[in-house]
């Protein structure tokens, strides 16, 4: 008798199990994420250790993480080798990046690509030389473009003593974390109605692991780099079909400490009642992100 | 109840031989994992070149009036560096023993490497005769006899060095590597490189960064630094008189990879045992670009001298009769 239960238990719960309903909720946003460009060294080609007067392949693995660009036809950048001494190690210094395709609805991993570095090791007897570390340092410099969209609710009378139904409230701010597929992204919007506009404080925050570049500087990218280049973001948005209309310079905007602040605004509607519309905002900018590998290399005894 | 006891015991002995085999380490393996050879240690370490000791009993530590002894010394070169035509001179007090018709010999050794890792060693020797009747009245009397070996050595050190070109840091690039000095302690020989800083001198000329390194040398063994040049070390081991002239010099050369370095001065008089010496670029060869990246390199210093060491073994001659 307690056999038969136990089995019954079982059962029941493989029956629970397998009677799961379909997932009918759409596939996950690709709009999403941190990350734009991402380099990985292949560790083994070539080993960590090899010897002198031999060539080699230093072989990158390139992928585009972020949701830029919708199109794989183009190259959005370049890769630049450095950090070796080029007495010793003869290789071409920059490549191209390969055109990779941003994530999208029908590609939610983005595009992936190898890049190869080929290399010559000098008979190190002519340089006197037992062992030499090389480190590799590898620049990547590429334009980019967020695209954050969100549906915001617009009141246009708040504080309406009228008892009406909303069809929404709109929240103090919309707050938004993990990105919205690349390294600069909309962290926060706060929406305050005015008397004859609709003000809209945007925070926008380099949350990768690099650093932004204007886009427009991209050929002194990424040993000619100073401060007249760096941090800077050109900012668009749109509520609705409505330009927003910003304060100060965006054209490019200036990140301080990885982020800033703009303030803009739009039109008050006409309409009185509360309703949902889309925001619209969209980032161009330039980035940088660097990987680094170290390679032993042994004279021939 | 014996089938719970069975399985009981099952389930002990399972942890039990987890346990075992938990502790048990597999052998290391030779090679790394997908060939190669694993990395070996440096032979380039110690501050000792050649390194002389007396055989047991030769000298003996009594001799009888008018007998042989042998004199014998073995001679290890412990350094880096290979020793071909070094001296080795045998003294004993003229008045007390005869030493035949040679005093030295000549020898070559070759120094530690990664295929000889201890070096290589030799025995050199001669044979003394006490002379008779030199004790008069006493019973016993002692004297020292000493080997000097007199040899020319190098001292090689390959130094990574960052070649920086950003010196005033307004590029906004993260760097493959930073500016700094090294500290060394030895390389496989008796004098030592013990510092080398770094530091980039601007040309505005041709926006070019020229390095500069500042190289500390010290003897670190424990015998005497000679001249190289002509053998002049080797009046150590002779009966020409050694003046503060022969002593302290060495030879400085540096290269990095395709480029070499003069040194000022060429040739340094260790002051106190230590002293400092400079490498840079010469002034006609054009220096790195401001706008090069900055890299690793290896910085290749070359010392080179004289050495002279010494043993000594106290010895009693005793009355034959």
């Amino acid at each position: 008798m307690r056999r038969n239960i136990i089995f019954a238990i079982i059962f029941l719960a493989l029956f629970a199990y397998g009677c799961t309903p379909p997932d009918t909720r759409p596939t996950t946003d690709f709009r999403r994420g941190s990350e734009g460009i991402v380099m990985n060294f292949v560790q083994t080609m070539p080993p960590p250790t090899i010897y002198d007067d031999s060539n080699f392949d230093l072989i990158v693995e390139v992928r585009n993480r972020g949701a830029y660009p919708q199109d794989s036809h183009r190259s959005i950048g370049a890769l630049y080798i450095s950090g070796f001494d080029t007495n010793i190690i003869n290789m071409y210094n920059s490549k191209n990046l390969p055109a990779l395709e941003g994530k999208s609805a029908h590609n939610p991993e983005g595009g992936f690509d190898i890049v190869t570095f080929h290399g010559g090791v000098v008979d190190f007897k002519r340089q006197n030389i037992e062992r030499y570390e090389a480190n590799f340092k590898l620049d990547a410099c590429y334009q980019y473009e967020t695209i954050a969209s969100e549906t915001i609710c617009i009141d246009p009378d708040p504080h309406t003593l009228q008892r009406v139904d909303k069809v929404c409230t709109p929240p103090s701010a919309y707050t938004f974390s993990g990105g919205q597929g690349g390294p600069v992204a909309v962290t926060r919007i706060e929406q305050t109605v005015l008397s004859e506009s609709i003000q809209y404080k945007i925070t926008i925050r380099n949350i990768g692991n690099g650093r932004v570049i204007d886009k427009n500087a991209l050929a002194r990218c990424p040993y000619d780099l100073d401060h007249t280049v760096l941090n800077k973001v050109r900012f668009s948005g749109r509520v609705s079909q409505e330009q927003l209309s910003c304060a100060q310079r965006i054209d490019p905007l200036t990140l301080i400490n990885n982020e800033a602040t703009i303030v803009c605004t739009i039109e008050k509607p006409s309409q009185r009642s509360a309703y949902t519309t889309p925001i619209n905002i969209k980032l161009e900018y330039g980035y940088t992100s660097s990987a680094t590998r170290r390679i032993t290399i042994l004279g021939t005894p | 109840m014996k089938m719970g006891n069975n399985n009981l015991t099952f389930i002990l002995i399972l942890l039990f031989l987890s346990l075992i085999l938990s502790g048990c380490a597999l052998p290391s393996l030779p090679f790394l994992p997908g060939g190669g050879r694993a990395p070996e240690a440096s032979f380039r370490t110690g501050t000792q070149g050649l390194v002389l000791t007396f055989l047991q009993n030769a000298p003996p530590r009594e001799v009888i009036e008018g007998q042989d002894a042998q004199l014998k010394a073995r001679i290890e070169n412990r350094g880096a560096t290979d020793v071909t035509n070094a001296k080795i001179l045998f003294t004993a007090e003229d008045e007390l023993f005869s030493t035949g018709e040679s005093k030295s010999a000549t020898f070559s050794l070759q120094g530690k490497s990664p295929d000889f890792p201890l070096g290589d060693q030799t025995i050199e020797g001669v044979t003394l005769k006490a002379r008779e009747n030199v004790l008069g009245q006493r019973e016993r009397i002692s004297t020292t006899v000493r080997a000097i070996a007199c040899y020319q050595y190098e001292t090689v050190l390959v130094a990574p060095v960052c070649i920086d070109t950003d010196i005033y840091s307004t590029r906004q690039i993260e760097r493959v590597c930073s500016q700094r000095d090294h500290g060394f302690t030895s390389q496989g020989a008796p004098v030592a490189i013990t510092r080398v800083e770094t530091e980039m001198l601007y040309s505005s000329a041709d926006d070019t960064v020229k390095p500069q390194f500042k190289i500390h040398i010290k003897n670190v063994g424990n015998g005497y630094v000679l001249k190289s040049e002509n053998e002049e070390y080797k009046k150590a081991c002779s009966a020409d008189p050694i003046t503060f002239d022969d002593l302290n010099y060495v030879r400085v050369s540096a290269n990095l990879p395709d480029k070499e370095l003069t040194c000022f001065p060429e040739e340094i008089k260790l002051r106190g045992q230590e002293d400092i010496v400079r490498c840079t670029f010469s002034a006609n060869e054009r220096g790195i670009s401001k706008n090069t990246p900055s890299y690793t390199s290896p910085l290749h210093v070359k010392l080179e001298y004289g050495y002279t060491t010494a043993i000594s073994r106290e010895v009693t001659i005793k009355s034959s009769s």
